[in-house]
């Protein structure tokens, strides 16, 4: 899934970027809004976060224009901007949702996870299973949760694809470069330690006891497996 | 503008001038009465001078009766000598002689003309009425001694009788030709208006008991049924006679009023445009006050705007480095904390400053949606956690409001936030936060208590005043706007409550509460 990120201030953009990236979303960017309004055609986003207060055009002509060709594509204002007429404003134009700087990584990750669940949702119906099981959990992708009874875990994008690759080759063991591959895709280049990392910060929401995981295996110096 | 200001200057110029239009149309009521009386007394005054006129030629016509009676009292009566009399004074139509016993001595019984017959047969109606000269004179205003006039209406008429008492009892009378009489009234009247009397033309009608005119003069022509600006009754004996004086009212009031309504007119004019003036001057100092306030807010937003941007990317940074971080680096982890901490308390005093400088443009307005009031405390207390803990102050939270309700979770997260962020500042040492939260049918109510030292007595309604820090050593070395409380209060008046600081046996209590109806 990628987003497209429209933001004039450099480290902000690319602080969203690592966000995202971190969450398991492609990213594109655009310093303006001419440059995203290019961007938004050549790359076809599936969502958009957009800056409000920009040279040139500012988010609400580029929001306004890219409702005039699409309807459906997601669109999150971020922006320093915070009077209650600015919000009404977004969203009348179109927007799904707003977001006020400052903001935090957990404020900017729920957001996102909620428009992608909407995404999901509306996307057709694919050949895969709507849920399947690991262990003791219910895997629902379209929902980027993860169940044990009723309770409700809520997981990333990347989290999701991890599981789903595990599940899909329950079994077997996969390697780290294959996971790199397959869940942070080829242009992101994360060290061992980080991908240990994440999976250890997925056990410590999905296992029961993180100490002896009983869904996402290690498989001393190979990978690591999901057995059913 | 604010409407209140609007509404406020509109008064301020409306009523004043409202209550001088309508002193304006009182008094230009009251100028027209005057008017109306002024022409009246004018147009009357005039009027008078010809009854007066008429009323010396009637006096002297009495005079001249008086000597003609002389003449046609000789006993026995000279019948002869008083049908020369009659044929020799063109005002008298007949003169009769009446004996104490109310019998004619003349016309005679006996050997009477025509002419005096037809006499007696007019004067048998007023013989029968017993209307007889003597005390009837009286009644006509005009006894002169023992003498005076009587009227008396036929059908043809009125009828001009003048009498006179003899001292053997008999009465002498003399019945009057109206027409000569009338011919010398008419010959003492003008025959058109008066020139440089000032007046407009008008128009004099002389009329009998019937308002039938018998005689009219003046270049003013009346319309069919106009009525006439004055009236007055011709003195006896000839009161059953009246002028009408008809005249252009509008120019008669003109002539009689002079500038008097015009000078009305543009003294409330004057004050109206005085009024006016002032409005627009007011209007315009508001304005330029309002542009004013709307720079100053627009540079409190643009300047916000500004520090916003580099908060985001600090906060960011720092939250994105804290995932980052090995397992086991607490110290790092720690002052990462601190820098969270920090920036979130930075934008907490921003958006301070923002509401302040909005509620300084407009009244904000309440977003209420369904929801958990124990959840955003609880949110609110999870941002201050790390700081707090870090100090050794063990938050307590005790919820009882987990109804949901209707509410505004960014006010309330703001109203707590303020109030948690004074005990950040001021209240570290006391070690302890309790929140508790209870609600009680359409009311939530909130307190937040400290250990630290306090709010000194007397102070509890400064610190809820705007830019208002208490001056003694528990603000010093503090940074703060002096905002917080004053904003905390106000969004809580918005959100049907208050915030008051509540007795306390030590530190300091704050209670929040809000009006909360169901969420559903």
């Amino acid at each position: 899934m990628k987003i497209l990120i429209v933001e004039d201030d450099v480290r902000t953009r690319k602080g969203l970027v690592e966000i995202l990236a971190q969450e398991g979303y492609d990213t594109c960017t655009a310093a303006n809004g001419r440059e995203a309004l290019s961007s938004f055609t050549k790359e076809k986003p599936d969502a958009v976060c957009l800056d409000i207060m920009m040279p040139d055009l500012s988010g609400y002509d580029v929001c306004r224009e890219i409702r005039r060709t699409n309807g459906t594509v997601p669109i999150i204002f971020i922006s320093a901007k915070s009077e209650e007429v600015d919000k009404v404003l977004g969203l009348e134009l179109g927007a799904d949702d707003y977001i006020s700087k400052p903001f935090g990584v957990k404020e900017v990750v729920a957001r996102i996870r909620a428009v992608t669940r909407r995404c999901l949702a509306a996307r057709p119906p694919a050949t895969a299973p709507a849920s399947f099981g690991m262990a003791d959990l219910k895997v629902v992708p379209s929902e980027l949760r993860v169940y044990r009874g009723r309770k409700g875990i809520e997981v990333s994008l990347r989290d999701m694809h991890i599981l789903q690759l595990l599940y899909d080759n329950q079994g077997q063991v996969l390697d780290r470069n294959t996971l790199f591959d397959k869940c942070w895709g080829l242009n992101y280049m994360p060290n061992s330690r980080s991908l240990d990392q994440h999976i250890s910060q997925l056990r410590k929401r999905i296992e029961l006891n993180p100490a002896d995981p009983k869904i996402i295996r290690t498989v001393h110096n190979a990978g690591y497996r999901f057995e059913a | 503008m604010k409407p209140k200001l609007i509404i406020i200057l509109l008064l301020l110029v409306l009523v004043p001038l409202g209550l001088i239009a309508w002193l304006g149309v009182k008094m230009a009521r009251q100028e027209q009465q005057q008017v109306q009386q002024r022409i009246q007394q004018v147009l009357t005054a005039r009027l008078a001078d010809l009854r007066e006129s008429v009323g010396r030629l009637v006096e002297k016509e009495g005079r001249d009766f008086l000597r003609l009676t002389d003449l046609a009292t000789a006993e026995p009566a000279d019948v002869e000598a008083i049908r020369d009399l009659v044929r020799g004074n063109r005002l008298v139509r007949q003169i009769f002689v009446v004996d104490p016993d109310k019998q004619f001595i003349f016309p005679p019984r006996q050997g009477a003309s025509e002419r005096e017959r037809e006499a007696l047969l007019r004067l048998a109606p007023i013989w029968k009425s017993g209307a007889v000269f003597h005390p009837a004179g009286k009644e006509s205003g005009t006894v002169v001694g023992d003498s005076g006039w009587h009227t008396w209406f036929t059908g043809e008429g009125v009828q001009f009788y003048f009498w006179r008492h003899l001292r053997d009892g008999r009465t002498v009378g003399i019945e009057l030709e109206d027409a000569a009489l009338l011919a010398d009234v008419i010959a003492l009247l003008p025959s058109s208006d008066i020139p440089g009397t000032g007046l407009p033309a008008g128009h004099i009608v002389l009329q009998d008991a019937r308002n039938t005119p018998l005689y009219q003069w003046g270049d003013y022509r009346p319309a069919v049924q106009e009525l006439p600006l004055a009236r007055l009754p011709l003195a006896a004996p000839l009161n059953a006679w009246s002028f009408e004086y008809f005249a252009p009212a509008a120019e008669f009031s003109r002539a009689v009023s002079g500038s008097a309504r015009f000078n009305i007119g543009a003294a409330v004019g004057v004050v109206a445009m005085a009024l006016l003036g002032l409005a627009v001057y007011f209007y315009r100092e508001s304005a330029r006050e309002i542009r004013e306030a709307a720079r100053k807010v627009s540079f409190v937003n643009q300047v916000s705007h500004e520090l916003k941007t580099p908060l985001t990317n600090i906060r960011l940074y720092a939250e994105l480095l804290e995932g980052r971080l090995p397992e086991g680096d607490e110290k790092t982890r720690g002052y990462l904390g601190i820098v969270t901490a920090e920036s979130r308390r930075l934008s907490r005093l921003i958006n301070n400053i923002l509401t302040f400088a909005r509620q300084q443009k407009a009244r904000p307005t309440l977003h209420l949606a369904p929801g958990l009031v124990d959840e955003t405390i609880a949110a609110t207390l999870e941002g201050f956690r790390p700081a707090l803990e870090d100090a050794g102050v063990r938050i307590v939270f005790n919820a009882q409001a987990g109804r949901l309700v209707k509410l505004d979770a960014d006010a309330l997260e703001q109203i707590l936030g303020n109030l948690i962020s004074n005990v950040e500042k001021y209240a570290l040492g006391g070690q302890l936060l309790e929140v508790t939260s209870r609600q009680e049918g359409d009311r939530t109510i909130i307190r937040v208590a400290d250990r630290g030292p306090g709010i000194p007595s007397g102070k509890a309604d400064d610190i809820f005043k705007p830019f208002i820090r208490l001056s003694d050593r528990l603000t010093e070395g503090v940074s703060g706007t002096g905002l917080g409380l004053s904003i905390a209060r106000d969004l809580a008046r918005l959100h049907g409550g208050d915030v008051s600081l509540e007795p306390s046996m030590g530190g300091a209590c704050f209670q929040v509460v809000l009006h909360t109806p169901a969420g559903v």
